[in-house]
């Protein structure tokens, strides 16, 4: 299918970008207007991204390219069906998050929400950037500027601890885009262009051994955002931000980032077969099976729920990663759907913990007994995606580990059906205590009743676990992730097996 | 041999019919949708839910029943809900086999409903109990039902979430920590069933519930490891040993309708799971079977089938002994009942590992496994709905603090007493019509290759049901018969049990006495349903002539076997009293049972999560964290190089605002020295100079004063004398000018003398000045220069450099050293 050339994927940026600026001037003194250009940005930011869903979803793309800065590689952005998956998504759960920050910015009476809200748009807009980056210098300028744009919020409460983990983040983070540079300069100078390609773009090029350290930089350029054991301990500590934060960016848009643009470098620029050749998945899969048991166990340690969300975040990241490390199309594809499938249960599961904050101002699951009882309906949605994270049968997370594990027997590797097995097992282990606790445990004398919180942050969370069932339950209605990415694995691997 | 019983046996032999009906689909439907349904209405108004949740269960059985022709006749039913969006296209079969244990679950669903009605009344969320009871329902029948693997899979997991629910009902600690174990042990068991079902999906490409044998036979030893993964799987849920751990805990803490559920109908899910592996997918398939094990080409198959068969007889032989130990030991009426659940399944199981032990001749063992299954459900139900009743109106659950109630509450003691008699076995009762098929089965496995083990097994297997009626009679004995104990006699007048529990025991008791009795009732479906694996015609014949002559079962063989269980049932019961061995179980040791040991597993697994792991997490995450304070470190003294440049510059800066202060002193003082200078130059203008001024104004007034007078005197001298003028000009000047002079030397005296002062003095002060500030910082009075010199030697430490500094030195060495290093390997690489 011929490619279209249209200003939409630069429109779905710049409108996030305004939107910032927007927000800038209109500041605090007309908070309502204030928030009018975040919700306004975020739709119709979603309904130009959807404007372009139809066409790539039959396997189209849409172009839009300047000026060239160094020769072959220009400032240019793509939308093909990969793109289109993460763009989606996280243009969409951009909405549900700015209607919940509302509600939660507002009952903690938050300081500081002009820079929340401007800081938030724009890591929106460098997430989008980053999904329709035609080529790696591209996705790296976004890639940076999402990182940078992330800092105020990280540092949110400017306390002490808040400022130690902003450190933190940095010093891992601007780190490891050294390396993403690095590997970026070896990839222009070996092979003179950095434009994605379906079929890689490295192969025929360099020594196997180049390739490798090649590709090792990369791994370590982007999964340190991707929380790649033993890179991830900038995630936990970043917990300090406020919760809708923690929910979009450290489940979504940030995080995913780092596994999209591994899959953009394992996929798009080695392809398939060169890495099939090199041998790369193997230990691309081992570290992440190791990240995966052993993030669980830490997640088991953790009495604080949002530390424990995150470690729970680590080990499913990287079942994404092991899923494309797999390098068999169900593996893949299992891979490319948990970038949904975790998102909606995981942003759950941080809105249900913002909710609990707000309501009871409880941050550990030792003291949450009986919630379950005073706030009924976001406890049940928090045990709803629960299960689902631990894969079990009717909610989303049971298709990822269906194909991931089809696609471990396919590629002829049953130990990651027994890794995937343990954690569904270590999952349960985890997420039961907060769920034991809140409807098992009788509540503290003088808790309120009926204590579920306002629909602003409700209804996100109904939303969000409504979702989580249905992709579990329809995963293959017509365009649902499912479909969207068998279509991407279509075009890496010429389709499903 | 009769015809009829040749006829049916070729029946089952010949292949099954399938009918393709949505009633199965149906009968899952029905009670998910109604649970809702109950809970919503349950908001408003607790009667209404009551009648709903009862309506429900009976609407499903119905349902389930109608399904009866079809079975009957040896049919099958299969459904499959198409649907585009769904990752798989649920499928449902119903063979006779899964329809049996589908109709008596619920059956018994319906009476436990029923008997809830009353029991309930003294619990909490009630809401909570029926909408959980009823989605159980639903899975169970889910389990029961589905048509592969797959489905199968999904409803099995969700009936261990749902029914942890009904476990953990009371919510006391107790409970709660059973419930937990229920739901780790569940969960697992299901998660080992997954990985299993992903290794035959993955080798056989199908997931239908059919004979995988041959598929299989390619794959060596990872078939044991398939099957001992389903086995777990399954086992977990039917209590089979070693994974039965959470049973005896989690079945007694349950409200009694849970428990007869849990301990009555659920576990049969387990059970059938295991015959639909042991006896199916591991079997091979109805043309291999035809031709017997003789046949070579298929030894290696049925030989997997016999070795798994073997393993199976004596995980269950293992269970039901053990469990029967236990039992007999419990004062806990319901727990005492939880370990005759494992017990009893022991002997199902037991039936299973026959049925594939046998191989073609194990129709006897299935037919066995599968009546027993029927009958336990009823008996064990029964039993714990009568100790419920008891417990209703006494709240007493210890058997040893109960006594001589069977005169107030008759009809319990009687249900009692024929639950008893059925789990014991007794001629009469439904327990010995399928405990004959079971002994039949297990002896005949003696004989199949004579193994000498297999013929203690039967031992065992004889022990255990006198075990069983010995621990049972003894709860009957205990709770009915005997004088009442103060605790009871407190209470005053027993009440009889309300009329739904009367009810729900009734029908029980009928249908065990119905099937004691009348055993060729079951049979009729017992017998097409060992249609799950093609078995010899010899062997189903053999069943179907039971079934043609029921008192083929009431033989002398039959009653002398019964009559041997119940007879060493009497000695354990009389020498156990006599000796008290019913209270050892206090007395063995806990890490005798697998209980501690999995128990000790948890403990150190959250042990080793919480300690070693999470701490070398956060070792990790200081060595990242003391890496990057080790580069700000670095960074440090070159921030403090750069601080002390700064401070040094801001000290100048002082040093040189201080040395200001004298310059701005010397600077006024010069100033002043200037306005002094300049008044003394006004002082001297007004002062001698205008006097000079004035003087010399005067003189030359004077003088031309003087002129005038002179030149006047001259006219007039001339007049008289010519030069007197010049004598009066000479006289005038005499007398003024030397004062004058004096005036103006003077001052220039004074003038000289000052600037003098200016360029000698003021250095003089202004060192003065410096060292007065000197004396005073120190507080001591330094008396000269040279001796503040030879302090400030004395006192000034040359400061060396940092280490810091060194380490930055060195920092940037490395830093040089490593883009050295990288330009090379690149270049190495790269070939630039």
């Amino acid at each position: 299918m011929e490619p279209v050339y249209s200003i939409r994927p630069a429109l779905a940026i710049a409108i996030s970008l305004t939107c910032a600026g927007l927000i800038g001037l209109t500041g605090k003194r007309h908070r309502n207007f204030r928030e009018f250009w975040t919700l306004s940005a975020a739709v119709s930011k979603y309904i130009i991204v959807i404007s372009m869903f139809p066409l790539v979803y039959h396997g189209g793309e849409y172009i839009f390219s300047t000026f060239e800065i160094i020769p072959g590689v220009g400032f240019d952005l793509r939308v093909d069906a990969f793109s289109m998956f993460f763009s989606f998504l996280s243009s969409f759960l951009w909405i549900v998050t700015s209607v919940y920050s509302i509600g939660y910015m507002r009952s903690l009476h938050e300081h500081s929400q002009t820079r929340y809200y401007l800081s938030f748009a724009v890591c929106v807009a460098s997430t989008i950037g980053i999904a329709f980056a035609d080529n790696l210098f591209t996705l790296f300028i976004f890639y940076e500027m999402l990182t940078i744009a992330t800092y105020p919020l990280i540092i949110h409460e400017e306390t002490p601890e808040a400022m130690a983990a902003g450190r933190k983040y940095l010093i891992y983070l601007l780190g490891a885009s050294l390396f993403i540079l690095l590997g970026m300069v070896i990839t222009y100078s070996l092979t003179g262009t950095l434009t994605f390609s379906n079929s890689g773009i490295l192969a025929g090029h360099g020594t196997p051994e180049t390739l490798k350290t090649l590709f090792v930089l990369f791994v370590i350029g982007f999964g340190t955002k991707a929380a790649i054991m033993p890179l991830h301990g900038w995630l936990p500590s970043a917990m300090v931000a406020p919760t809708p934060v923690s929910a979009l960016l450290h489940a979504v848009a940030v995080v995913k980032a780092g596994v999209f643009g591994l899959i953009r470098v394992i996929y798009f620029i080695y392809g398939t077969d060169l890495m099939r050749e090199l041998g790369l998945g193997l230990p691309l899969a081992i570290a992440a099976s190791i990240t995966i048991i052993v993030a669980s166990l830490f997640a088991l340690a953790q009495d604080n729920l949002k530390l424990r969300l995150a470690y729970s975040t680590v080990s499913q990241l990287s079942y994404i990663i092991l899923g494309v490390a797999l390098l068999t199309p169900s593996a893949a594809t299992g891979g490319i759907i948990h970038i949904a499938n975790q998102a909606f249960m995981k942003i759950t599961l941080f809105f249900c913990a913002g909710a609990i904050f707000v309501q009871t101002g409880k941050k550990n699951i030792s003291e949450m007994h009986g919630i379950g009882k005073t706030m009924p309906l976001t406890m049940i949605c928090f045990a709803i995606c629960a299960m689902g994270m631990a894969g079990v049968p009717p909610m989303a997370g049971f298709i990822t580990k269906w194909y991931l594990c089809l696609g471990a027997l396919e590629a002829g590797q049953p130990i990651f059906v027994a890794v995937l097995l343990t954690s569904a097992l270590l999952n349960i282990a985890y997420f039961f205590p907060p769920i034991y606790n809140a409807f098992f445990m009788e509540p503290e004398k003088g808790a309120k009743k009926d204590n579920d919180p306002t629909w602003w942050l409700l209804l996100p969370i109904v939303l969000c676990a409504l979702a989580s069932i249905f992709l579990g339950l329809i995963p293959r209605a017509p365009f649902t992730p499912l479909r969207l990415a068998s279509v991407v694995v279509e075009q890496i691997m010429g389709g499903l097996l | 041999m009769s015809d009829i019983s040749h006829e049916v046996a070729h029946g089952m032999v010949e292949a099954a019919h399938l009918h393709i009906s949505s009633v199965p689909v149906w009968a899952i439907a029905v009670p998910l949708i109604g649970a809702i349904l109950a809970y919503v209405i349950g908001r408003r108004s607790e009667r209404a839910r009551d009648v709903l949740a009862v309506a429900i269960t009976i609407l499903t059985f119905g349902l389930v029943a109608s399904m009866c022709p079809v079975m009957l006749s040896g049919g099958k039913i299969a459904y499959t809900l198409h649907s585009p969006f769904t990752l798989y296209e649920p499928t449902f079969v119903v063979d006779p086999f899964a329809f049996l244990i589908a109709l008596v679950t619920s059956f018994v669903w319906m009476l436990a409903t029923i008997y809830a009605l009353s029991y309930m009344t003294h619990e909490h969320a009630r809401n909570r109990f029926y909408l959980f009871s009823l989605l159980s329902l639903a899975v169970d029948l889910g389990v029961l039902l589905a048509g592969d693997l797959f489905t199968m899979y999904i409803f099995f997991e969700l009936l261990a979430i749902f029914s942890y629910v009904l476990v953990i009902h009371v919510e006391m600690p107790e409970a709660m920590a059973a419930g937990r174990k229920y739901l780790f042990i569940g969960i697992t068991g299901g998660l080992c069933l997954l990985a299993a079902i992903f290794l035959l999906y993955h080798y056989s490409g199908t997931l239908e519930i059919t004979s995988l044998a041959q598929a299989l036979e390619g794959i060596g030893y990872l078939r044991y490891l398939i099957c001992a993964l389903m086995l777990i799987g399954f086992g977990a849920k039917a209590g089979m040993f070693p994974v039965h751990v959470w049973l005896p805990d989690a079945h007694p803490v349950a409200p009694t309708p849970a428990s007869a559920l849990l301990s009555g109908v659920m576990i049969k899910a387990g059970a059938y799971g295991i015959f639909r592996t042991v006896n199916m997918i591991f079997t091979p398939p109805a043309e291999v079977a035809e031709h017997g094990a003789t046949v070579i080409e298929h030894a290696a198959t049925w030989a997997t089938a016999t070795n798994i068969g073997y393993v199976v007889i004596w995980i269950g032989i293992i269970t039901m002994f053990f469990a029967v130990i236990l039992a007999l030991m419990q004062e806990n009426s319901k727990r005492m009942l939880a370990y005759h659940s494992i017990s009893q399944m022991g002997y199902i199981i037991m039936g299973a590992g026959c049925a594939a032990y046998l191989g073609a001749d194990g129709a006897l063992g299935l037919a066995g496994g599968l009546y027993h299954i029927i009958n336990h459900a009823l008996f064990k139900s029964c039993l714990f709905l009568t100790v419920g009743a008891v417990y209703y109106r006494t709240n007493e659950l210890n058997m040893y603090k109960l006594g001589g109630l069977w005169r107030e509450m008759p009809f319990t003691a009687l249900a009692m007493f024929v639950a008893v008699m059925g789990i014991s076995g007794v001629p009469g009762f439904n327990g010995f019509v399928s405990k004959s098929l079971l002994h039949h089965a297990i002896v005949e496995s003696y004989h199949h290759h004579g193994d000498p083990l297999l013929g203690f097994a039967e031992i065992i297997f004889v022990v255990t049901a006198g075990g069983t009626f010995a621990s049972n009679i003894k709860m009957f004995i205990f709770t009915f018969l005997g004088k009442k104990p103060d605790n009871i006699k407190k209470i005053g007048k027993v009440e009889p049990a309300p009329l739904p529990m009367k009810i729900a025991m009734g029908a029980l008791v009928a249908s065990i006495i119905l099937i004691g009795i009348m055993p060729n009732l079951l049979l009729s479906i017992v017998v097409p349903a060992t249609g799950l694996h093609a078995f010899s015609l010899h062997g189903i014949e053999h069943l179907a002539e039971y079934m043609t002559h029921p008192l083929h079962f009431f033989t002398a063989e039959g009653v002398l076997v019964a009559s041997t269980e119940l007879m060493i049932g009497g000695i354990i019961f009389v020498t156990g009293i006599r000796f008290g061995w019913f209270h050892w179980e206090h007395k063995i040791p806990r890490w005798f049972g697998v209980d501690y040991w999995y128990g000790q597993l948890a403990d150190k697994f959250l042990w080793l999560c919480k300690k070693p792991f999470t701490a070398f997490d956060a070792e990790v995450d200081k060595a990242y964290l003391a890496a990057a304070n080790g580069f700000l470190g670095i960074v440090e003294p070159s921030t403090k190089l750069d601080e002390d440049i700064n401070k040094a510059y801001v000290k100048g800066a002082k040093k040189f605002l201080k040395l200001a202060g004298p310059a701005t002193k010397l600077d006024k003082d010069v100033d002043r020295a200037y306005v002094k200078g300049a008044k003394g130059f006004v002082d001297f203008a007004k002062g001698p100079a205008t006097r000079f001024d004035k003087g010399v104004d005067k003189g030359y007034v004077k003088g031309a004063k003087g002129a005038v007078a002179l030149a006047r005197r001259p006219v007039a001298r001339a007049r008289r004398v010519h030069f007197t003028g010049t004598y009066d000009k000479l006289t005038t000047f005499g007398a003024d000018p030397i004062p004058t002079i004096v005036v103006l030397v003077s001052n220039w005296f004074m003038q000289i003398s000052m600037a003098l002062v200016g360029i000698v003095a003021y250095p003089y002060a202004f060192v003065n000045y410096i060292l007065d500030l000197i004396s005073k910082k120190s507080g001591e009075p330094i008396t000269s220069i040279s001796e503040k010199t030879r302090q400030f030697r004395e006192t000034y430490k040359p400061t060396m450099p940092h280490v810091e500094s060194i380490g930055f030195a060195l920092f940037i060495v490395a830093v040089m050293l490593t883009i050295y290093i990288i330009y090379i390997a690149l270049e190495y690489f790269l070939h630039f």
